[in-house]
């Protein structure tokens, strides 16, 4: 299987065909991450093309970055995801309609016969959930409004009725505890694997 | 660097991570990082561990025509790989004037000078307006062809669930014999809806898997779908092949992300010719 960084070498030639590859291996994981975001399975399809247009287009931004290939697209996901949050906050909702009630037809989940999960990314995903529900379950909702919500941390500190304070405690220990958690042994996690970035 | 303002920066590490600061703050972490090579290493690695956050969303798949929509956007002008969208604009320099009613060469040289300031702001301008013209134009793109995709696919349905002889039922097996469903589809298409109820509840990790059955056994995956507290779900297939192609439908509960072949067996089921 040919590596993530020379298909993205590819696309710096021009490549479509490259691009295609990494939509076929990552499309999943990053529709997900979406669709957990934004709840709306149209405005995640469009998010998750603008997605893949950024790659296309900053794939020399990448080849000067660390790091690999997957860590860098969702990143890029997860931050035209805020931005898709942060703009519907400022426009009211539209009114429901009937367009919309059709789409409802659509939400259920939907894996679709032409992208299966690869192998890697079920185990990646084993992983993170058995290392979240090792989390005290303060800090896991407090990351988790945090990382899919797009919510500031004063804002989940009005969502819990808990202190400001509290509520940053709760982030700066989960994070770390999950990263530790991520290399624990017992987890059945090599170190090697975690990127050396 | 005083210890205090080096632990102050380690504090504020996970929530610099995750993109939570408020901007003065983010930025003095920033200059902090500059200095401090361990803080660095140590908000890669966070930066990492809050990407990895992602694989806990729970598993979705796009539908088969975003990708498609995608790779004719490459096509679009101001989709160039490897860099921000060009300025592609061609711009033809002027031609020269004659200046001859200018009296001296000073004054000649401060009204080219001007001449061209004014020049290279309009076409500063232009290329402004033509880089967001692009970009409207790309964004528009996307919307028509989702659009476009999705009233496709309306129309579609529509016609599967006027048509009397697009719904076939199909029926519970002796392991769930309440079990009930429908299935709506025509032979010259591969889309369908499926309609199931009160099947028995999932194991946790496991998913409903439809059968598309060819007439010579061999079966395709239809999709995967998930049932609420009452037993039903609903599923939209893009299938392999037009529904001419197969013979029967059968559903099975296999574990999440589907199985290449039924191991367990069928929920529900029937003929569809």
């Amino acid at each position: 299987m040919e590596e993530d960084e020379a298909l993205v070498r590819r696309l710096l030639d021009g490549d479509p065909a490259a691009l295609a590859t990494l939509y076929d291996r990552y499309a999943g994981v990053a529709f997900s991450l979406l669709l957990r975001m934004l709840g709306d399975r149209t405005v995640a399809e469009e998010v998750l093309q603008e997605v893949f247009l950024r790659v296309w287009q900053r794939a020399a931004t990448y080849q000067h970055a660390r790091g690999r290939f997957a860590p860098w697209l969702l990143a890029i996901a997860h931050h035209l995801a805020i931005d898709e949050l942060r703009r519907r906050q400022r426009q009211p909702p539209r009114v429901a309609d009937r367009e919309a009630t059709e789409r409802q037809i659509a939400l259920v989940p939907d894996p679709g016969p032409d992208v299966a999960e690869t192998a890697g990314a079920r185990e990646e995903r084993e992983r993170i959930a058995a290392a979240l529900a090792a989390l005290p379950a303060a800090q896991r909702v407090a990351l988790e409004l945090a990382y899919f919500d797009g919510y500031s941390q004063a804002e989940i500190a009005t969502r819990l009725g808990e202190p400001l304070g509290t509520v940053k405690t709760r982030i700066r220990l989960g994070l770390r505890k999950l990263r530790d958690l991520l290399h624990a042994p017992e987890l059945g996690f090599a170190v090697d694997e975690v990127d050396p970035r | 660097m005083t210890d205090q303002t080096h632990q102050r920066m380690v504090d504020l590490l996970p929530e610099a991570a995750l993109a939570l600061l408020p901007p003065e703050d983010a930025e003095a972490v920033r200059e902090h990082l500059d200095d401090c090579p361990a803080c660095r290493q140590e908000f890669a690695d966070l930066q990492y561990t809050a990407t990895r956050l992602a694989y806990a969303a729970p598993p979705a798949a796009p539908g088969p025509r975003v990708k498609e929509a995608l790779l004719a956007r490459l096509d679009a002008p101001g989709s160039a790989p490897g860099h921000a969208p060009p300025e592609n604009m061609v711009v033809t320099p002027a031609r020269r004037p004659a200046r001859r009613f200018l009296a001296s060469r000073a004054e000649r040289r401060d009204w080219w000078r001007w001449g061209m300031a004014v020049a290279a702001v309009f076409v500063a301008g232009l290329l402004g307006w033509n880089i967001l013209l692009q970009r409207e134009l790309a964004t528009t793109r996307t919307a028509l062809a989702t659009t476009e995709a999705r009233a496709a696919e309306q129309a579609e349905l529509t016609r599967l669930l006027s048509d009397p002889s697009a719904a076939h039922s199909l029926t519970g097996g002796d392991g769930a014999p309440r079990a009930v469903g429908y299935i709506y589809a025509l032979p010259d298409s591969r889309l369908a809806l499926v309609l199931a109820y009160r099947m028995p509840p999932l194991p946790a990790g496991q998913a409903y898997q439809i059968w598309l059955i060819h007439p010579d056994g061999t079966r395709d995956s239809g999709g995967l779908f998930t049932v609420d507290s009452a037993g039903n779900g609903h599923l939209l297939i893009q299938a392999p092949a037009p529904f001419g192609a197969y013979r029967a439908v059968g559903v099975t509960a296999e574990p999440w992300p589907g199985s290449p072949a039924p191991t367990s067996p069928r929920v529900i089921g029937g003929a569809i010719q």
